[in-house]
This record gives C-alpha cells, sequence and structure tokens, in this order.
C-alpha cells in the first residue's frame, strides 16, 4: 500500500475508535517465512531467520504520525513473535501460504520467488531425506 | 486438512500484552476467514468486521460458533464502504492484520 493508502486507512480507523482507542495491526516479519520441518518433536530442518525490517513498517510509521499529527510516543518499538503455521506436508503448506498472500499487493521480485522456491525444494529435499 | 496456526498461541500473548480486551468493542478491518475474530471473540464484547472477500466471508460464517453468534457481526464490505456506515467512535480497539501495510 502506498503512503496516501496508508493514511486513508489510518484516518478511518481513528475516526471509528474511541479517543485513546488501541489499534493493533500484525505485520509478518521478516518477508520469507521461516520453515521448520519437525519429525517427532525434533527440529531435523530450520532456515535462518533474518534480521531485517519491513520497509512497509516504517512507512506505516509515518502515515501514522501524519494521521495523528503528535509526537508519537512508543509504547514498544517492536513486538515481535513466532506465528507458526503447521502442515503435514509443503503441498499444504504452500496452498496455505497462497491463500493467506492473496490479498498481499507489495512487489515480489525475481530473487524473492528464487528463494522462496529455493526454500520449499530444501525443505522437501529434507522431508525426503527424512523417510 | 492438518493446518494448525499459532497453537502456542504466541499472538494471543503478545496483544494481551497491550491490552485487556474484557468488555471492549473490537473493530475487524479485513477478517478474512475470521481466524482473529474467533480467536479474539471469547474475551471481547462485541466485534464489527468486514471483508471485501465473498469467498472468505462463506468461510468467516461457517466457522461462525454458537457462542459467538450474538456478539459477532460480520460485513461484506471493503473498508471504503464499512467506514461511512459507522458511528464514529463506536470502538475500543482494532486488532488487523495487515491492514495498512
Amino acid at each position: 500500500m502506498d503512503h496516501d493508502g496508508m493514511v486513508r486507512v489510518l484516518e478511518e480507523i481513528r475516526w471509528l475508535l474511541i479517543r485513546c482507542g488501541l489499534s493493533i495491526d500484525f505485520h509478518p516479519l521478516p518477508d520469507l517465512a521461516i520453515v521448520k520441518l519437525f519429525n517427532h518433536g525434533r527440529i531435523l530442518f530450520a532456515t535462518p531467520k533474518r534480521k531485517t525490517f519491513s520497509e512497509d513498517v516504517l512507512k506505516a510509521g509515518e502515515a501514522l504520525v501524519q494521521v495523528v499529527e503528535e509526537p508519537l510516543v512508543p509504547l514498544e518499538q517492536q513486538k515481535e513473535f513466532d506465528f507458526l503455521t503447521f502442515a503435514s506436508s509443503v503441498d499444504e503448506l504452500r496452498d496455505r501460504w497462497d491463500r493467506v498472500n492473496a490479498h498481499d499487493d507489495s512487489v515480489k521480485d525475481e530473487a524473492w520467488r528464487w528463494h522462496e522456491e529455493d526454500r520449499y525444494n530444501q525443505v522437501e529435499g529434507a522431508v525426503r531425506a527424512s523417510g | 486438512v492438518s493446518i494448525r496456526e499459532d497453537p502456542e498461541k504466541n499472538e494471543t500473548r503478545a496483544v494481551r500484552k497491550f491490552v485487556d480486551l474484557a468488555g471492549r468493542s473490537d473493530l475487524r478491518i479485513g477478517c478474512g476467514e475470521g481466524r482473529l475474530t474467533w480467536r479474539y471473540g471469547k474475551y471481547t464484547a462485541k466485534i464489527k468486521a468486514n471483508d471485501p472477500s465473498e469467498a472468505s466471508m462463506r468461510k468467516a460464517w461457517e466457522s461462525l460458533l454458537d457462542w459467538t453468534a450474538e456478539r459477532v457481526q460480520i460485513h461484506h464490505l471493503g473498508f471504503e464502504g464499512f467506514a461511512p456506515q459507522s458511528e464514529a467512535a463506536a470502538f475500543d480497539i482494532a486488532i488487523l492484520s495487515r491492514a495498512v501495510c
């Protein structure tokens, strides 16, 4: 979403909320999902966690400052938590993420797609190797 | 289907660190298939949710539980249509997922 779109949504939210109301927006970090392969509770394979901060989150912060028109007092700069989706096969996981990302209009370049495909291939290889 | 999302409830714990949901009215923009609506519906007094996708809305209704039916309103609307139909300052909280960015 571009800056103006963010501002428009935030203005509507602000209008709908009571004074001192609270808006919480979850945003996935990092851009590529972390994949772990479990077998009887043991982790056989895990992709590394990237320490990047999404550009969109920074833009949303700028849009929020514009809407609120007051200096912001951060409650907490970043509250990060693991949100794991468990699936019994790579295909099932792909289907799930395709549905989740169906409305994600952020630009995904070729490198991103290659990394994502490579990640699924690694997991499929690990599944085969584990029997 | 054996998909399970956040069985450790890390998300719920993170939200409850910020806010006590008890008795609050909750706005849900882009509720999708209703995951957040059902997850937090048991704590809040009422929820009003919307989503522009008919397929998502259908799934949300299919998973509507008896205990949430009285407290949950779901509207098949985009946000542009939803906000003008609602009163100002009607909600205590808005819990969203990727609605802004």
